[in-house]
């Protein structure tokens, strides 16, 4: 696959935006979502670009990279294609975080009537869900909730037209072509169709946030009804 | 130890804010005037960015348990020390950006603000003690943590101060707090050039009103409604969240702009318009329900001249303070 040079530009005077898919494009490629996260580590870790950097942030086919000092961009973005090119012969193994929920019920209140949208019986698309490789394509929202892709397109579903008030910590919900987990109590307009234990973000926690960027996750069917 | 006596709406501890973790969706937080708070923990001899007091509303009456030198920056609350059975007022009308200085068991009112909603900054030498959470001290309301429990402080809470070392402090010196004139100096964005004529222009030309529904994740705007070239002119709208930073010029499909402040989430899916220079960023702490905003377009080289000239000047003002600290 070939990949674009990106639309780079300035969002704020700090702040570059490197665009690999055009704005209007709804989708994005799960390699090319690889390689990104892949970048952003390392620019993030390589000893020229990092200390330019004061954030990094992953999103859908876009890099937003925060300079201490704008004027830096420069530089910053000859590193930046250098590393670009350099990745490209070599991948990182993604790391692989394995996530129990219990599908439906008290913990997935949304499950049946997903179900229903998509044409399946419960328990077909609870296989379909759990049968899924993920991978954490960017994090936003709130702290540790993950935006995971390789959602199968059967389970894609339009977001609530009216957001819950309180959605669970460690629910697991469907938004669009998107699946993640709510690491903690929030409103939401994702259909909540599982509940896991795991703790997602845990701000006192030296690594504070189970998944990053780049991440391929699985889900594991729980076959007790509880936590 | 300063001790909360009679608390306020969004009475919370802040400090420079907290970088280096937007790739996992944390916030910045921080003061919304982190101009004010350099300045003014420059003059108590602090970091720059030592933790302090953001004032949201008043009336706010706080007991300093110790001796204690502190700084007021922002919106003027005609703040007063008290003794400490708050029957004697020792000193009024306190001057923004000057060292006063407390005994053990005074007490500091502020009353009220002028304009309700501008933010006032306490900060007290040693700075606000509380821990570092992901490497800073700032409250994170919208997620809970930072600051004293991830809360807004309350009447009864103990806010711990760090310790400093004795060394005389500028008593007759002050500095100036930035005076706010609502003019924002603003880049265009990415998605500028998808708006409309019409709506590129009404951003420069017409002035745009602060509502109710505003807070320190985002200030929203009412005016003109900003409108994309053709809505059925590909491309013409964002389908992809894009990472995004306090400063952002946001426009929903409601075409009444975000002006996304401190706690800002970390990405967002609205088409940016434009982005508040850095130098301006902190007039947003004074933007208040019912404030009439401007917008001047500038050039990214203006813009970084701008901040390089704002960093510059604080400079200047540390080395300033450090000889005058010094003994003759």
């Amino acid at each position: 696959m070939s990949i674009p040079d990106p639309t780079i530009s300035f969002v704020t005077e700090h702040g570059i935006l490197l665009e690999f898919v055009a704005a209007d494009s709804g989708t994005v490629d799960p390699s090319l979502q690889r390689r990104l996260c892949q970048l952003a580590t390392l620019l993030r870790e390589h000893s020229h670009t990092g200390p330019l950097l004061c954030d990094i942030v992953t999103a859908p086919g876009s890099l937003l990279l925060v300079l201490h000092d704008g004027r830096t961009a420069r530089r910053l973005l000859r590193h930046a294609e250098t590393l670009w090119r350099a990745s490209a012969q070599k991948t990182i193994e993604p790391r692989i975080v394995t996530i129990p929920v219990v599908y439906g019920g008290e913990f997935g209140p949304d499950l049946e009537q997903a179900a229903r949208v998509c044409g399946l019986s419960t328990t077909a698309f609870v296989e379909c869900h759990a049968g899924g490789n993920y991978f954490v394509q960017s994090l936003g929202f709130m702290p540790g909730f993950a935006y995971l892709g390789g959602l199968h397109p059967q389970l894609h579903i339009k977001r609530k037209n009216t957001p819950s008030a309180r959605v669970p910590a460690g629910s697991v919900a469907i938004g669009g072509s998107n699946t993640g987990i709510y690491p903690s109590e929030s409103p939401g307009g994702w259909h909540i169709i599982g509940r896991t234990s795991v703790t997602l973000f845990d701000a006192q926690a030296q690594q504070p946030c189970l998944l990053k960027p780049g991440d391929t996750v699985r889900f594991i069917a729980q076959k007790e009804k509880q936590l | 130890m300063i001790e909360v006596l009679l608390s306020s709406p969004m009475l919370t501890i802040q400090d420079s804010g907290r970088t280096g973790w937007r790739h996992l969706g944390v916030p910045r937080c921080g003061m919304m005037d982190d101009l004010a708070l350099r300045q003014g923990n420059l003059l108590l001899d602090n970091d720059e960015g030592a933790a302090a007091l953001e004032i949201t509303s008043a009336p706010v009456l706080l007991r300093f348990l110790r001796d204690s030198a502190i700084v007021l920056m922002g919106a003027d609350m005609q703040a007063s020390i008290l003794d400490a059975d708050i029957a004697n007022t020792r000193q009024q009308r306190l001057l923004t950006g000057f060292v006063y200085l407390l005994r053990a068991g005074d007490c500091l009112r502020l009353n009220a603000a002028k304009t309700p909603g501008q933010r006032a900054l306490l900060m007290v030498r040693g700075g606000i003690d509380v821990p570092l959470v992901l490497g800073s001290r700032s409250t994170d309301i919208m997620n809970g943590f930072g600051g004293l429990q991830g809360q807004a402080l309350r009447a009864g809470d103990k806010i711990p101060v760090g310790e400093h070392p004795e060394k005389p402090l500028p008593l007759k010196t002050g500095v100036r707090q930035h005076s706010w004139n609502h003019t924002l100096r603003v880049l265009t964005g990415p998605d500028f050039a998808h708006f409309g004529q019409d709506s590129r222009r009404a951003l420069f030309e017409k002035s745009w009103m602060v509502t109710a529904q505003s807070n320190r994740m985002g200030l929203r705007l009412q005016g003109d409604s900003l409108r994309q070239h053709d809505p059925t002119d590909q491309p013409s709208s964002r389908q992809l969240s894009i990472g995004v930073l306090p400063g952002l010029i946001q426009v929903p499909p409601d075409g009444q702009p975000i002006l996304l402040a401190a706690d800002a989430q970390t990405t967002g899916g609205y088409p940016a318009i434009a982005s508040i220079i850095s130098a301006d960023l902190w007039q947003l702490a004074y933007m208040t329900s019912g404030t009439r905003v401007r917008f001047a377009q500038i050039s990214l080289a203006e813009a970084h001249g701008l901040a390089r000239h704002q960093q510059q000047q604080m400079l200047r003002l540390r080395d300033a303070l450090r000889l005058r600290g010094e003994p003759a």
